[in-house]
């Protein structure tokens, strides 16, 4: 019973201390925040925050490269109720900034990927993004929680306009080397470069050949030279022969190679051959792969002799290249 | 006695000083025109003994049926030289418990005209790459395997530079497995994260060497993604009426994504170097 009374003793006390300090502070205002600004602020002009404009700051936009990305300056006003009941716009002083990539699919903007940033610009690494898409950066603006209570505005977002990120194209594609090692083999070398001055950049390439023989004396895709015994060449070869190499390796070598042979009489053995690029996404393309946008490089006829210019030789012409082998 | 003659070879005892010196001066010139028009390598190709092959298959060496397979090949130069290797010419292949070959990397063969890229390694140098080795063969059923990397050398006729075999375990299947094996292939495509040491293509080249029900989400995601004709060719690889009728819907579509469908219609089935050959 008696603890009873002075716990009711003591709960009175706490209600009444705490009315004595609301009726304290009547006397005049609480602090008191408000993000945006409303009739009875007199004097206030807060509103949202106002976001600095988000800009691409790059030239081509190429995958595999850090796209940047600009930002104007933010601004803010918050309105502040002080304890003499006056109102006061209060300029915030720090935002946080947080940054997404958006990807235009089906008419909408989705966001794809979180890219690196502040509230002085953002960086966007393509790498991993798929070419052909159009994109464009996202940039969050908050305004930082250290105001009072209800100080918060609502995220400010801006966009940068959209762009459509480009895959790097093969480039100065030509002839660096070119060698007679012997045995009539023809060894040829091949340089190209990236439209995004990477190279390295060219991993979803495939740089290929396409060589085509007569094909009269194809088969199940295999090229007979013999030509019905009109040739003494006996080998039998893949035709089409596609052979690549990735992009990213930047040079490529081509032997032409030798046909085995029956005899000696005058023979002859023509090929088209064409070097191809094309691109693709995830991975760069097989060789093989006609259903992919081959784009030609260069283009070549390739010839086999077997001749008799005073003793038989074997003579293989490609371009203005030619080497020679006595029989 | 003219030049022309000497040319032929004739040989002589009357050569002046004078024309010798303007002779080995004709032919030093002669040779640096020649390795500059024809750039002759100052860097030999590998030979037998040069190189040492580490393949690394997994971690723990067992896998459950079923599961992707990516190895980890590293090529040593162990000479003392710098030499020359065909990037190309690395090859698998896979054997049964007993020794019985179950399926090889097929080797160029019959190549008239050969395009290729190399890579030169100095002393010590590795060069590594990944391979998807049920790209090759798919472990459907339990038991111990040997899976042999061969590096190979140019030309025509190439040697074995070096070659390892190791062994694999596979464990019974477990649909939770490949779901969790492939989910962590995925999850970086579909965050746009990073990639960690196996880059997209390999990991999307691993997911199209699963032959399961279970890859079908996966492969269906990057078929509407990306318009991945590979990723609609590994449906038809899969073989199951699930997969034939997921293929089917995607052909009826008339964006990029039922172009693909139907370009992967006329696509071989047939494994090729491209299935095994990763990043």
């Amino acid at each position: 019973m008696r603890g009873g009374r002075l716990l009711t003793l003591v709960a009175v006390s706490v209600i009444f201390g705490a009315v004595g300090v609301r009726i304290a502070q009547a006397c005049g205002c609480s602090l008191n925040w408000t993000a945006g600004n409303r009739a009875a602020h007199s004097g206030c002009t807060a509103g949202p925050i106002s976001a600095g404009t988000v800009s691409y700051a790059g030239s081509t936009l190429w995958r595999h490269h850090n796209a940047p990305y600009a930002k104007g300056s933010n601004s803010d006003k918050d309105c502040r109720q002080d304890a003499d009941c006056s109102f006061h716009d209060i300029a915030e002083t720090s935002f946080t900034c947080s940054w997404k990539i958006q990807c235009y699919v089906d008419g909408v903007w989705v966001d794809v990927g979180t890219i690196s940033g502040d509230c002085t610009g953002g960086n966007w690494d393509t790498t991993a993004y798929e070419p052909g898409k159009e994109y464009r950066a996202k940039c969050g603006t908050n305004d930082t929680p250290a105001d009072g209570p209800g100080g918060d505005d609502a995220v400010a977002y801006r966009y940068s306009a959209g762009q459509t990120l480009w895959a790097p194209t093969v480039t100065s594609f030509q002839n660096s080397v070119a060698t007679c090692p012997g045995g009539g083999v023809l060894h040829l070398e091949y340089t190209w470069a990236s439209s995004c001055g990477h190279v390295a950049h060219l991993d979803k390439v495939t740089v290929r050949e396409k060589v085509t023989y007569e094909p009269a004396y194809t088969a199940g895709g295999w090229h007979d030279m013999s030509h019905d015994g009109a040739n003494c060449f006996t080998s039998s070869v893949a035709d089409p022969t596609t052979l690549g190499v990735v992009g990213s390796d930047g040079t490529g070598q081509d032997n032409h190679g030798v046909p085995a042979m029956n005899g000696t009489w005058a023979s002859y053995c023509q090929a088209a051959q064409v070097y191809q690029w094309a691109t693709g996404w995830p991975s760069a393309p097989a060789a093989d792969d006609e259903s992919a946008s081959w784009n030609d490089l260069a283009s070549y006829t390739i010839g086999r002799y077997v001749e008799n210019v005073g003793g038989w030789r074997y003579r293989i012409t490609k371009g203005g290249w030619e080497c020679t082998n006595g029989l | 006695m003219d030049s022309s003659r000497h040319f032929e070879g004739k040989p002589t005892h009357r050569l002046s000083v004078a024309r010798a010196v303007s002779l080995a001066i004709v032919l030093g010139v002669s040779v640096l025109v020649m390795m500059g028009t024809y750039g002759m390598a100052d860097v030999r190709y590998a030979e037998p003994g040069d190189l040492t092959c580490s393949l690394l298959l997994t971690s723990s060496g067992a896998i459950t049926a079923g599961e992707p397979v990516i190895a980890r090949v590293e090529i040593v130069n162990r000479s003392s030289e710098t030499i020359r290797i065909w990037s190309g010419g690395t090859f698998l292949d896979v054997y049964g418990s007993d020794g019985t070959l179950l399926a090889s990397m097929p080797r160029p063969r019959n190549v008239m005209d050969f395009m290729y890229s190399t890579r030169d390694l100095a002393p010590g140098e590795s060069y590594s790459k990944l391979l998807i080795v049920t790209g090759l063969y798919q472990f459907a059923t339990p038991g111990t395997y040997g899976v042999r990397v061969q590096q190979l050398g140019l030309p025509r006729e190439p040697a074995v530079l070096c070659e390892n075999t190791v062994s694999i375990q596979v464990l019974p299947y477990s649909s939770s497995q490949l779901e969790a094996a492939c989910d962590e292939l995925f999850m970086p495509m579909r965050r746009h994260s990073s990639f960690g040491d196996v880059p997209l293509s390999t990991r999307a080249k691993a997911l199209y060497s699963v032959r399961d029900d279970v890859v079908l989400p996966y492969l269906d995601w990057m078929a509407r993604e990306w318009g991945d004709r590979y990723a609609c060719r590994a449906m038809r690889r899969v073989r199951t009426s699930r997969a034939e009728a997921l293929l089917a819907a995607l052909t009826t579509r008339t964006d990029r994504v039922g172009d693909a469908a139907r370009q992967a219609l006329e696509m071989p089935l047939t494994s090729t170097s491209w299935d095994v050959e990763g990043e």
